[in-house]
């Protein structure tokens, strides 16, 4: 009677045992299925946002790309940026400067049949026009927010180089009047300090002339370049500011360079166009501001 | 006659279990296989972007040519691999325009990656027309 009992004691004891490894199992495996299920769901997920987002950035950027040609045709500017060995930068824009009343107007023209094109292609593309036309054409030096603009009041050009900070030292200006014969320069310097500002011009008839002079960028001093016939350029620099205007009716080059400037961790680029370019997919929820970086 | 009920009763235990584990297996197995492997697919949309970017770079879309353009699109598409692309332009005033499309035909029940880049068109120092290619890449 009591060895059955025991026996009957050890048979439900295997009983339990069994059952509760079965519900064990059955529990792992049903959370690994459970796991399964969400990672897989997730990682379909995380694909549609990659490939969400390679899609915006291909076609912003492609924009991005297409305006900067445009610009590159049309604009007659051309930057470049130095890297000097003791890791400061020169930055150098180069652009033909002339008193005439159309000024960009092909620029212009041709920016808006793009805006056109691209709008009527594609719906989730749109560009800030006003920006992009804007005769100013606004560079800004990146990361050091040194602005480079330019005015058209009444037909004559002026360029203006505008700082946040002196963290440069010298402005060199090369004023190219080609055909154009120089008549003389004159000069008239400020305070002295030790910031450089010189004045280079040449011209087709082997005219090469400098007015440079160590000065304080916070005063005022000016060159002024004649031409025969009257016309001049005019380059002034005060309070920091740097402003170059012509009433020459001839193109006159103008290689304006800011040298060393300080080194930064971030590289030196040209920027343009900042927030024109917009691209939203409303249904994949993405969106991307563009701008242009010219160099 | 009691040692062979227990024999039998053994065999039916270990069957029962091979039944639950085997249905185990067969459960998680179906899971893995039905779940998909989604890094093929992006790495297809990056190939489809290469190629437009590198057909651009090239100047390839310049043509406007249809056969130049498929030719290009042949050399630099891997082997195992379809691509369709739909090519619409405008000449610089708006006032002509075209699209043409060359390629594979699209496949069904594959997974298609598609995008667009638009581009313009620069003739001896003069834009001549703007462009957008959009393309469809899958794995054939």
């Amino acid at each position: 009677m009591k060895t059955r009992r025991r026996a009957n004691k050890r048979k439900k004891k295997a009983f339990f045992f069994t059952l509760s490894m079965f519900l064990l199992v059955t529990a792992v495996l049903s959370l690994a299925v459970v796991i399964f299920h969400y990672t897989s769901e997730e990682k379909i997920e995380r694909t549609v946002e990659i490939s969400s987002l390679d899609r915006l950035y291909d076609l912003s950027s492609s924009v991005e790309n297409s305006l900067l040609q445009i610009f590159n045709l049309y604009s007659d500017v051309n930057a470049t940026i130095t890297q000097n060995p003791d890791n400061t930068t020169n930055v150098s824009i180069t652009e033909r400067i002339i008193r005439k009343e159309d000024w960009g107007e092909e620029f212009e023209e041709e920016v808006k049949n793009f805006e056109t094109f691209v709008e009527s292609q594609n719906e989730n593309v749109k560009l800030d026009i006003e920006v992009i036309t804007n005769k100013e054409l606004p560079l800004t030096i990146l990361p050091h927010n040194i602005t480079y603009s330019r005015d058209w009041a009444t037909g004559h050009p002026t360029l203006h180089v505008t700082p946040e900070t002196i963290n440069f030292n010298s402005y060199s200006i090369i004023v190219d009047s080609g055909d154009v014969k120089i008549d003389k320069v004159s000069s008239q310097f400020g305070a002295a300090g030790s910031f450089y500002f010189g004045v280079r011009a040449i011209d087709a008839y082997g005219s090469d002339i400098t007015a440079k002079k160590l000065v304080d960028p916070a005063d005022s001093h000016q060159v002024q370049v004649f031409f025969v016939g009257g016309n001049k350029v005019k380059i002034t620099l005060d309070n920091n500011k740097l402003e170059i205007w012509t009433n020459s009716e001839t193109p006159i080059t103008v290689i304006t360079t800011i040298d060393n400037l300080e080194k930064s961790n971030e590289r030196v680029r040209i920027g343009y166009l900042k927030g024109a370019i917009n691209v939203t997919f409303p249904n994949l929820g993405v969106s991307r501001i563009g701008s242009i970086l010219i160099d | 006659m009691y040692g062979n009920k227990k024999a039998f009763i053994l065999t039916l235990d270990a069957f029962l279990a091979l039944v639950v584990v085997l249905i185990a297996l067969g459960a998680a197995s179906s899971y893995i296989a039905r779940s998909e492997n989604v890094m093929p697919n992006i790495q297809t949309a990056r190939i489809g972007s290469d190629i437009v970017k590198l057909l651009e770079n090239t100047n390839s879309f310049d043509t406007l040519d249809a056969t130049a353009i498929k030719n290009d699109i042949d050399n630099i598409i891997p082997p195992n691999y379809g691509m369709r692309l739909n090519i619409s332009w405008a000449d610089s005033s708006l006032e002509k325009k075209g699209s043409f499309e060359i390629g594979d035909k699209l496949p069904d029940k594959k997974f298609i990656s598609t995008g667009e880049r638009f581009f313009v068109v620069i003739a001896n120092s003069s834009l001549t027309h703007y462009g957008l290619a959009k393309y469809w890449i899958w794995l054939k």
